[in-house]
């Protein structure tokens, strides 16, 4: 097809993109509700689209994938396959390979990678999971094949779904009692294949075959051997089917855990299991001791993970050992030999980690030597997880229920009513389909500093306006023109003035509308939960609805990209610690399906986004122990705390919400991180919770970054502007006041004490201030730390548009930008975290004899030296 | 010789694509829909001397927007241009009586057709 055009690949992208953000969410709300037909539909048309594109572009991954994932919709569409969890799980997959295709194209201007595994693996679940009642007939007319390569790609997954049928039998033959069930269903899936494929012959004898064992009720260990024997028989023109040759991705179906509690039992294994590969040829009571205690670890821990058959397997290992220990029986390497390859063919990645040892150690009988894993195994250790995951997770999960109804969570969800609205609130979006144009930030950019220029403009003629009255009102009263041209002169300043509020009110509107321009619907931001909140969802095994409202609350961009990471981490800790397993959630009498609600709401110049659960609530009292371990509060103090002051310790550095640490959440970094973020940004966050009605945590934003409201101040001849969203107080200082300790100044104020930072003396080159005695300070708070900054005076109120600084002046730690004020001077903008760090120290150190100061437990007293 | 010709289609890109492709032999692309429905309305506005349409759209598909157009105009001239594979879709596209039934990507195909039509008064 055509090559790489870059302005076709934008709108490649566009059209990938778009279809994408539309098929996600549905895909979501169709896992809910596998029947809908209307989701059906859309799930199709947007892999339709892809595909088309895709063909054109000559995509032929992406084409490919793409028209699978529409062939499983259509096949659902028509009733011929039932989207289980495990065709949801591989089209989840799906739409990240098609974005990591994408990113691939990006990089080497062509498809580099090979996805056909992942390809077979969609192919396969078409075929498998296709309804058994439909009879032969009309399943393969459902198959187009296209071309001439996907024979060859038929073909191979016929052999490998042959392979893995075969497979599967023979590990029930290895097992103590063999269902007869477990037989059929494998041969009912080679018929079903074999039929696809057209292979007649095999057809029939595999249907003889079935129709012999199904009636017998039992089957032994001896005939299914046999069997074993005859289907290598009817399959010998296809496919060479080994014996023993028992694949790693056809894993015993015990494995319901997920990736990390997989991984971490390989890992130990690998850490303390190695003896267990060294099998001596010759009996060694050591070697035997060393087992036993492997075995018992290692059997403890299979245990916790509930491997089951890998606990057995250890037991048939210490049985074997006790025998010989107590003489019952001689040595003989061939039976463990035996049980480290079932160990080896249930543990996916363990023979990887272990091959090389095996074989060396065959030959070299044992020495200790450290693993090493290289990247191939990584990769190959991953694929395997993959595979147990993807096959086995749908089991032992809570099956999703319909939807419950909606109500209102206890205190929850104050102030939020629209709920109904949410049943469906991807329809609603994408139904809307506004015209849009796409424009380039930049050119926003510019257009907002130009209307900034404006302002000041304004600014400039409304001071002018002033001064012109001012030699109207002299010339009015010292007489200085004759009435005539006073009169003129007059006019002409009231029509200027009216000219100025005329102007000062158009300017606003444009400034308004330009920064409406950057802003979005908060969906571009909550759209991308959805999907967190499932697979994390499925991660803990918690069923969990997440409700989103007042997606269309507009929001600056900027805004909404740095929001991303404290919501997530906010999510993250509602859906891990907040709320409860669905046991423990029928135990408390509640619907088992948690309850996630993401909220916005527009309030003024701000946004507050809520994130509510419906969980158990914070744990007041081990907040507070924790807290006093930590020195963050004494014991006195927390008596005189309100029950919110209490709750919003949780900020505070080192407190967690989680009793323990997870691989989720919980290790303390966490909330005090999440406020400083959005503090950064202006914004405030607040914590309301009650046990076992759930927590909310509030978060009020700016709606834009562009423009803040701060206090204009001078120091020296340099204007400074404080964002006023961190100001506690103004308060005039005379020298007198201020006391030092350790080198640092002090401020007493209403019997607290704070640290006093003279931004003339943190910043040189203010010069000198104007007057002599006296100066202001802004008390100003930030996070946990209060400090007072001593500044020359203050000018007043403004908000200001701030302006980056330039490149060589960013690593200039004390300033976030610069503005343009009324007067045409620029004022710079603190960054009082920065400003704010230079006391630190101090604060730190001087944190709990304030407090204790504040008490009017004076013990220190001596410390503060005036 | 020059045509006039309506593109319906839900994918902006194919959309794009193809109005650059019939514009540079030369064609006019005198109006984009993306729906059977809209296909419609801008058929009866303008005329065309030729529809491109797509089969698989959200609300009224191809075949829909086909039916109406040819109700409304039974000389219209109309060719679908579609991905779908499935044999009864492709058998109501041909049951009406248009000027055929093309791949996505089949520009020669187009091209043939296009060369046969001239354009109306």
């Amino acid at each position: 097809m055509a090559g790489f055009d870059k302005e076709m690949w934008q709108d490649f992208l566009v059209e990938v993109d778009e279809n994408l953000q539309e098929f996600e969410p549905n895909l979501l709300l169709l896992e809910q509700h596998p029947k809908d037909r209307g989701l059906l539909d859309d799930c199709f048309r947007n892999m339709h689209s892809i595909k088309g594109a895709a063909n054109y572009m000559g995509f032929k991954n992406i084409a490919t994938l793409a028209h699978k994932i529409e062939n499983l919709m259509d096949a659902s569409r028509k009733g011929k396959h039932e989207l289980g969890q495990k065709s949801f799980d591989l089209i989840f997959k799906g739409v990240d390979t098609l974005r990591a295709l994408l990113k691939d194209i990006e990089r080497n201007k062509k498809e580099t990678l090979n996805i056909d595994d992942f390809l077979n693996d969609l192919q396969k679940i078409l075929n498998k999971e296709e309804k058994v009642e439909n009879g032969h007939e009309n399943i393969s007319s459902s198959y187009d094949v296209e071309e001439e390569a996907e024979d060859q790609e038929l073909l191979n997954i016929f052999q490998e779904e042959i392979e893995s049928q075969f497979n599967q039998l023979q590990m029930l033959a290895e097992e103590k009692e063999i269902s007869l069930e477990e037989v059929l269903f494998c041969i009912d899936s080679m018929i079903r294949i074999t039929n696809y494929m057209a292979r007649e012959k095999s057809f029939d004898e595999l249907k003889a075959l079935k129709n012999e064992i199904k009636d017998k009720g039992l089957i032994t260990k001896a005939e299914l051997n046999g069997v074993l024997e005859r289907i290598r028989e009817i399959f010998k023109d296809d496919v060479e089917l080994k014996v023993n040759d028992i694949k790693k991705e056809f894993v015993t179906p015990s494995f319901e855990e997920d990736q990390e509690l997989y991984s971490i039992f390989l890992d130990f294994f690998k850490e303390i299991g190695t003896p267990l590969s060294n099998i001596p040829s010759e009996f060694d009571p050591s070697w035997a001791q060393e087992c036993q205690g492997i075995l018992e670890r290692l059997k403890n821990s299979a245990n916790y993970m509930d491997y089951m058959e890998i606990v057995n397997i250890f037991e048939e290992w210490e049985e074997k050992l006790t025998e010989i220990l107590s003489n019952k029986k001689s040595y003989n390497k061939e039976d463990f030999y035996s049980l480290w390859n079932q160990l080896l063919s249930r543990l996916p990645g363990l023979d990887e980690l272990f091959k090389k040892d095996v074989e060396e150690k065959a030959t070299k009988g044992h020495e200790t030597e450290t693993l090493e894993i290289n990247d191939d195994s990584l990769d190959f250790f991953e694929s395997a997880i993959e595979n147990l995951i993807d096959t086995h997770a749908a089991k032992g999960l809570p099956e999703i229920t319909e939807k419950d109804e909606i109500g209102v969570i206890g205190s929850v969800q104050e102030g939020i009513e629209p709920l109904q609205v949410l049943e469906e609130p991807y329809i609603e979006e994408s139904e809307k389909r506004q015209e849009t144009v796409r424009v380039n930030l930049s050119k926003v950019e510019t257009l907002l500093e130009d209307v900034a220029e404006l302002v000041v403009l304004r600014s400039s003629m409304a001071t002018n306006t002033k001064v012109l009255k001012e030699i109207y009102s002299l010339c009015l009263e010292k007489r200085l023109l004759p009435t005539k041209e006073l009169r003129k002169l007059k006019e002409v300043l009231l029509g200027f003035s009216e000219d100025v509020s005329g102007l000062e009110r158009i300017v606003h509107q444009l400034q308004d509308g330009v920064m409406r321009i950057r802003m979005l619907p908060v969906a571009h931001l909550f759209n991308r939960f959805p999907r967190l909140v499932r697979d994390l969802g499925r991660k803990l095994g918690k069923d969990v609805e997440l409700i989103l409202l007042g997606t269309d609350t507009a929001l600056d961009k900027q805004v909404m990209e740095k929001l991303f990471d404290p919501l997530q981490h906010i999510v993250r800790n509602a859906l891990d610690h907040g709320i409860e397993s669905p046991k423990e959630r029928a135990r408390l009498g509640k619907s088992q399906k948690g309850r996630i609600v993401l909220s916005a709401l527009q309030e003024g110049n701000h946004v507050v986004i809520r994130i509510s659960d419906d969980g158990k609530g914070l744990d007041t009292d081990n907040i507070i122990n924790k807290a006093i371990e930590l020195g963050v509060i004494s014991r006195e103090t927390v008596s005189s705390l309100t029950e919110n002051e209490l709750k919003s310790l949780i900020f505070a550095p080192g407190i967690s919400t989680a009793g323990k640490v997870s691989e989720i959440s919980g290790r303390g970094v966490g909330l005090d991180v999440v406020r400083k973020n959005i503090e950064n940004i202006g914004g405030t966050i607040s914590v309301k919770s009650s046990k076992n009605n759930g927590t909310t945590i509030s978060l009020r934003i700016p709606l834009t970054l562009a423009i803040i409201k701060g206090l204009v101040v001078k120091v020296g001849i340099q204007s400074m502007v404080v964002p006023i969203s961190s100001i506690q107080e103004t308060f005039k200082v005379d020298e007198s006041e201020i006391s030092s300790v350790e080198g640092y100044e002090i401020i007493s104020r209403r019997q607290e004490t704070f640290p006093l930072i003279r931004l003339n003396k943190i910043f040189r080159g203010t010069g000198r201030k104007e007057n002599g005695s006296g100066f202001y300070a802004v008390r100003v708070k930030l996070s946990d730390m209060e400090a007072c900054l001593g500044v020359d005076r203050l000018v007043g109120q403004q908000e200001v548009v701030i302006k980056p600084l330039s490149e060589y002046l960013m690593d200039q730690p004390g300033f976030s930008g610069a503005t343009i004020l009324g007067d045409g001077s620029i004022a710079l903008i603190l960054d009082l975290s920065a400003v704010l760090d230079k006391a630190k120290g101090f604060i730190k150190k001087k944190q709990r004899l304030l407090e204790q100061r504040a008490l009017g437990i004076d013990l220190q007293e001596g410390l503060f030296v005036h | 010789m020059s045509l006039k010709i309506l593109i319906v289609d839900d994918s902006s890109f194919m959309r794009k694509r193809l109005k650059s492709n019939l514009e540079s032999q030369g064609h006019k692309v005198i109006g984009m829909a993306k729906d059977g429905a809209e296909g419609f309305s801008l058929y009866k506005e303008t005329s065309p001397d030729l529809v491109i349409m797509d089969i698989t759209m959200r609300g009224v598909d191809g075949i829909e927007g086909a039916k109406m157009i040819k109700e409304q105009d039974p000389n219209a001239q109309i060719v679908f241009m579609s991905l779908v594979q499935d044999e009864s879709v492709i058998k109501d596209a041909n049951s009406l009586n248009c000027l055929g039934f093309l791949g996505k990507n089949d520009d020669e195909g187009l091209l043939k057709i296009i060369s046969k039509l001239s354009p109306k008064e």
